[in-house]
């Protein structure tokens, strides 16, 4: 009898855990047709290889960069965990959680971030961390991440928070319960829209240039997390026009590059080397650069890594990496296909309007 | 059995309604008010400081940019940034003397800062980039800012910040409380 009513209530436990985590799974937003930059800190774990350059960051880094370059022309194998209005202390715990999964030969951190000394919104941590596995890194984020109105019990039970969404339920939750189709390659969120930079605005004079200490603490953590793992630290700034990168911001950075003994590139200053046309390499007047943007950056960044740093290696005709990359290859350039038809439709809809 | 499942579906409606209590406002992503502009205060009590362009025309922080359009005019020049990942444009406005950057909500622009640029125009007051701290502090009263270099001031759901280089006034700027 004692046996029975055990067995029963052991039943009944998992039973609620299983509806509850079926729930769970439900509410959570897909990130599929609306809002794919929240897919795309997930998908780094469907990575079957290692990478030799992992690039950490915000939206400077997943639009701008595009490692199917890196890989055709140079061999290098890389991976961008980028995701919107990435803050440097969840960048810092992606380092440290990247790096439980592989130890690239380089990690290549944009600094943007830098500007930003305490948690920003909600929206943009839910982005940021939901896609996380649980671990001690995504704990960390998290506390270091959050609003007055958030609590740590809502990101390890996303339902908490994703409850309301129950009369915005569509077909995609439902279709997306329990997989995600790949909206990044290797990170690279690809745009093919063309809308030129113009009046792109000075940045205003602001009271305090100086970054924040907190920024600094955390730039000190990634510095030490490198090297205790043998990675090269390198720091990039994106050449994205906007928003504005005051060069009271930039001789903050190349002031510290110098003193770690970091190698930093500014982007903004290689934007001609790079043969970079904002009239037509950008999908939003400037913020980010469309694909042919990202494809001329990563040709550029791709002949830089190999200079300064040997210990990149071409990994073209290598197993694993040949056949991974052949096939990644393979879905980029038919995705690429796919969104100019649909931009070339677009263009087309508005002419005849 | 009945019992059981009626135990059960007690425990799912307890825990969903804690969950209920959880948290507040609708869910941040996947919907559509997930721009982390949108909880900005846009009514309120009308804004104590306003900007008066040279022509007598009032701009205020929080007004409907068509509505500041239709007084003002074409611009000089236009730019547009979308918000990463959230739908939305950021716009900003130029104008001889100012630029007016807006922030969306619904269907609608609303002003969020006004930024007077050169000493062709000046506040209300009469403080004007090139002003010296002594007249804006004669203007305004003692600022409460702690910061080296700024004084700002609080009206109504308006912020007046001026910024000072060398003891002279070199940026003004209106936004929201």
């Amino acid at each position: 009898m004692k046996k029975k009513l055990i067995f029963t209530g052991v039943l009944w436990c998992v039973l609620l855990a299983l509806a509850l985590w079926l729930l769970n799974a439900l509410f959570l937003p897909k990130y599929m047709s609306e809002i794919p930059e929240g897919a795309l800190i997930a998908e780094y774990y469907d990575e079957t290889a290692d990478h030799d350059v992992v690039f950490i960051g915000d939206c400077e880094v997943y639009e701008n960069f595009s490692p199917d370059v890196l890989w055709r022309e140079y061999g290098i194998t890389s991976y961008i965990r980028g995701s919107a209005q990435q803050l440097i202390w969840q960048s810092y715990y992606l380092m440290e959680e990247t790096l439980k999964y592989e130890t690239p030969k380089v990690m290549v951190f944009n600094v943007l971030s830098m500007q930003y000394g305490e948690p920003q919104s909600e929206a943009y941590n839910r982005l940021n961390l939901d896609g996380m596995r649980l671990s001690p890194q995504k704990l960390a984020a998290v506390q270091a991440s959050m609003t007055e109105e958030e609590s740590m019990l809502s990101y390890l039970f996303p339902l908490l928070r994703y409850h309301t969404r129950w009369d915005e339920l569509t077909q995609e939750d439902v279709e997306y319960l329990f997989h995600r189709d790949q909206v990044s390659d290797s990170g690279y969120l690809m745009n093919v829209e063309v809308r030129p930079a113009e009046n792109v605005p000075e940045g205003k004079p602001l009271a305090n240039y100086q970054f924040a200490d907190i920024c600094y603490d955390y730039l000190d953590k990634m510095v030490e997390l490198c090297q205790a793992h043998g990675v090269e630290l390198v720091l990039v700034k994106a050449p994205s026009l906007y928003p504005y990168w005051y060069e009271e911001w930039e001789a903050q950075m190349e002031d510290y590059a110098a003193a770690h003994d970091l190698q930093y590139v500014n982007c903004l200053e290689v934007i001609d080397e790079a043969g970079l046309d904002f009239s037509t390499d950008t999908y939003d007047h400037g913020l980010h650069l469309n694909l042919y943007g990202a494809e001329k950056l990563a040709r550029w960044f791709g002949a830089w890594l190999t200079e300064h740093c040997p210990q990149v290696a071409d990994r073209r005709r290598q197993a694993p990496y040949e056949s991974i990359w052949a096939e990644k290859s393979a879905i980029y350039a038919q995705r690429k296909i796919q969104l100019e038809a649909a931009w070339a439709a677009e263009q087309k809809e508005d002419t005849t309007e | 059995m009945k019992r059981k499942l009626s135990a059960l579906a007690l425990a799912l409606g307890l825990v969903l309604s804690l969950a209920a209590c959880g948290s507040g406002g609708d869910a941040p992503a996947g919907g559509s008010s997930t721009d982390p502009q949108q909880n900005t205060q846009t009514g309120g009590e009308a804004a104590a400081f306003t900007f008066v362009p040279a022509d007598g025309k009032e701009v205020a922080v929080n007004a409907d940019m068509a509505d500041v359009l239709a007084q003002l005019g074409a611009e000089q020049s236009y730019f547009e940034a979308e918000s990463c990942a959230f739908e939305g444009l950021d716009k900003t406005y130029t104008y001889p003397g100012f630029v007016i950057t807006t922030r969306p909500d619904g269907e609608n622009d609303y002003v969020n800062s006004i930024r007077l640029t050169d000493d062709t125009v000046s506040t209300q007051e009469g403080v004007y980039i090139g002003s010296s701290e002594a007249e804006v502090i004669t203007a305004y009263g003692e600022s409460t800012s702690d910061t080296e270099g700024l004084l700002t001031y609080t009206a109504g759901d308006v912020i007046l910040s001026f910024l000072l280089e060398d003891g002279v006034v070199t940026s003004i700027e209106y936004f929201p409380a």
